[in-house]
């Protein structure tokens, strides 16, 4: 009997698709074509992604809002400390039953699936993401939105490849493409989301191919996301007198305060991740969670300015709604907050509420050098400065922090101060810090981008775990004759050569005496120590990634491995084809190693 | 390719006064002293008695080629020592040595090197070359024979 619903011929869509793709994307001009297509139908996805993102994050957050609790539920406003609880407990929930998907957290993953995967996310991961945020935010939580909406964004570009097939090069590309668009979109800031693209998923990779598509994307979500939220600016900014030259040292004051409180931020958090792990031995997501969520519903009692994103608060010390002792309190409170909530497991991004913590600063430093030497400091321009200086330190994105503030402001008045703090507050972090965030962030898990922007994995395995024994080994006395036939039969086509000491002279390789044995003039005048070269070594503790990095500076196929510095007995043979071969493993076990551990304790 | 001669020149060339085989090499590296060849010349004769003592450059026919790449020689270069009386150099034909060719070169000239001992190698397998070289007036006329290869 047939049914009454019409069924999707999916096997014919992916026919179609199949076709249009061999058909149009086969010649130069089509391919740009569809690069221009295809990044357009990100945008509108990212676009329209993030304005889902936005209107339920904003439903959320307007449902548990303070003042609508009791209109909508007839609940006592005192209760609302409960909220951030409902919405902790949901969350941890999520994060306890689906660890696949939630270790997948923050704009990190997405740089690492840029860098390892080529771009491929699962769209599960992508859902995971853009649902876990907004329960968690609009429960509360003082995050920011951004990072879930760069991996909702270059989550979409991920699936779009995959469903189009798309080459690995084109994966890569499209997701950092959705990442920048989404930005764009949720903060109505296109040239902020190229930006952020470059800076933090590209890691400051200007030639990327990416660049286009970025550029496009972005300019469609944000499009979009106007074309349904219209023009309005998030913050409503009063009167104020732009800074004369003579402030600029007030201004190089607050930009080393951003880079302090930034420095704070991150010493805060180290220290909540040492309270709650190691101190208080807190692994179960609930009980690691739950505590957090019910200190901070406790402080919303009296501080409710701490709320969610923050946006509103933002505008009100902007309009000078608070006191100056209100204000700091709220900073300190916004700090630690952050901090314990991120560490304590909960899905947000830091922009936001550094956006925050720069206005609060900002406003109280001028208020406060007002009050102490009788100056005029506008607060509103320290606020507006402040915003860019706390946003560059703490996600090391100096000409993103500019641009987003710019942005978001639509104000061109207060530049010069902005790009000013923002950078040398950047500059303070990097100095301290050794790195940025994100490449420090990496760092933590074996992948080194700091270096050349190349990835360290092989630092993660000692030459002993790779080295061959299989080496051929002769007498620097050895006559050229004999040396020549144990070369011709060696195993690499390299001898080590040692001396009286049986200690490692050098290498000869049969490259470099090819032409002497083809030429049979010097067989009764040479030995093997004549002909020997000086190549450098490794001992067995080295990491594979010094040798691979001795290998390539002197043109080498293999390199010799000793006992150690000081003993040069030689214990094994370390080749290039090995560590090509060990580096791809590692990529692919790294690749899938979280996965299907998570995977197994799901099923065992 | 250049030619043999424009490794050595007439000063690197001249008649032997020593009797045995390291002095006779002493003798011949240090004419390589003061001419922007080799920054130490006592490292360089301690690397070509070294490697002498290992096993003998003389390969017979009355030739020897006492060699040595060492990270002190700045410019791949060669001396001719003539001795018409002959040298014990423990030759593989246990003959006398009459005519010597000392080579130095610096650590990385390991293509080089070869390529010049390969050379001399087969330039001095001719008799009548090296009788010419051994018989030659003075090093004007040795350089000549150079020249020509």
């Amino acid at each position: 009997m047939m049914s009454g619903r019409r069924r999707i011929n999916w096997a014919g869509l992916w026919k179609a698709q199949r076709g249009l793709r061999a058909r149009y994307t086969s010649t130069d001009i089509s391919k740009y074509i569809s690069h221009i297509v295809f990044s357009v139908v990100l945008g509108l996805f990212a676009g329209a992604g993030a304005v889902a993102f936005h209107s339920m994050l904003e439903g959320t957050r307007h449902f548990f809002e303070f003042f609508n609790l009791r209109s909508y539920l007839g609940v006592d406003v005192n209760l609302v400390f409960v909220f951030p609880v409902v919405g902790a407990l949901i969350v941890a929930a999520m994060t306890r039953y689906l660890p696949a998907l939630a270790r997948e957290r923050d704009v990190t993953s997405v740089i690492k699936a840029v860098l390892l995967r080529n771009g491929f996310i699962p769209f599960r991961v992508t859902l995971f993401h853009f649902f876990a945020p907004i329960i968690s935010i609009g429960s509360g939580a003082p995050l920011g939105p951004e990072g879930p909406a760069a991996k909702m964004g270059s989550g979409l570009g991920s699936l779009m490849s995959q469903f189009f097939r798309l080459n690995q090069r084109e994966m890569r590309m499209y997701t950092v493409a959705g990442a920048g668009a989404a930005i764009a979109a949720v903060f109505n800031a296109p040239i902020a989301g190229v930006f952020f693209g470059i800076e933090v998923i590209l890691l400051n990779d200007l030639k990327n191919q990416a660049m286009s598509a970025l550029v496009i994307s972005s300019v469609v979500a944000d499009v979009f996301s106007r074309a349904v939220h219209g023009n309005k600016h998030v913050f409503r900014i009063p009167q104020y007198v732009t800074g004369e030259v003579g402030e600029f040292p007030y201004f190089l004051m607050l930009a080393i305060l951003c880079g302090v409180v930034s420095l704070l931020f991150f010493q805060l958090r180290r220290a909540s991740g040492f309270l709650l792990t190691k101190k208080l031995g807190l692994r179960n997501e609930f009980v690691r969670l739950l505590p957090v969520a019910a200190l901070f519903g406790i402080a919303l009692l009296h501080f409710h300015e701490l709320y969610g994103i923050g946006y509103n608060t933002i505008n009100e010390v902007l309009n000078r709604h608070h006191s100056l002792a209100f204000v700091l309190a709220l900073l300190f409170l916004k700090l630690v907050f952050m901090a314990l909530f991120l560490e304590a497991g909960s899905y947000g991004g830091t922009f936001a509420p550094s956006l925050m913590i720069g206005v609060l600063m900002g406003h109280s430093f001028a208020l406060t050098l007002n009050s102490l030497f009788a100056l005029s400091l506008d607060p509103v321009v320290f606020a507006l400065v402040g915003m860019g200086g706390v946003l560059a330190g703490i996600n090391s994105i100096p000409l993103t922090s500019i641009l987003l503030v710019f942005e978001v402001t639509g104000d061109y008045h207060f530049i010069l101060p902005l790009m000013f703090v923002s950078i040398i507050s950047y500059l303070v972090v990097i100095y301290v810090n050794r790195g940025s965030t994100y490449a420090l962030e990496l760092l933590k898990e074996g992948i080194d981008v700091s270096r050349r922007g190349e990835m360290d994995l092989l630092g993660k395995i000692k030459v002993k775990e790779l080295r061959k024994a299989d080496f051929d080994t002769v007498s620097h006395r050895t006559p050229f004759a004999k040396l020549s036939k144990i070369l011709m039969h060696s195993t690499y086509g390299d001898v080590f050569v040692l001396d009286d000491r049986k200690e490692l002279a050098g290498v000869i390789s049969l490259r470099q005496v090819r032409q002497a044995i083809m030429s049979n003039e010097l067989t009764d005048l040479l030995i093997a120590g004549d002909v020997i070269d000086e190549v450098p070594v490794v001992t067995e503790d080295d990491p594979v990634s010094l040798a691979m990095q001795k290998i390539e500076e002197y043109d080498l196929e293999t390199i010799p491995v000793l006992k150690s510095e000081n003993e040069r007995i030689v214990t094994g043979v370390l080749t290039h084809r090995d560590i090509i071969q060990a580096y791809n493993r590692l990529l692919d076990v790294w690749a899938t190693d979280q996965f299907l551990t998570d995977t197994r304790r799901e099923r065992g | 390719m250049e030619k043999l001669s424009e490794y050595t020149n007439e000063k690197f060339i001249k008649r032997l006064r020593a009797r045995n085989k390291y002095k006779a090499i002493e003798e011949l590296a240090r004419l390589f002293d003061g001419a922007q060849v080799c920054s130490d010349i006592d490292e360089l004769v301690t690397a070509l008695v070294e490697r002498e003592k290992i096993m003998s450059t003389g390969i017979g026919f009355g030739l020897a080629i006492p060699h040595a790449k060492i990270k002190s020689v700045k410019d791949i270069a060669f001396s001719i020592g003539i001795s018409r009386a002959g040298i014990d150099f423990d030759s593989m034909d246990g003959k006398p040595v009459n005519l010597i060719i000392l080579v130095a070169a610096g650590d990385r000239q390991h293509k080089d090197y070869l390529t010049l001992l390969s050379r001399i190698m087969s330039i001095l397998k001719d008799e009548k070359r090296r009788a010419e070289i051994i018989n030659a007036a003075g090093p004007g006329e040795i350089m000549e024979i150079l020249s020509v290869e």
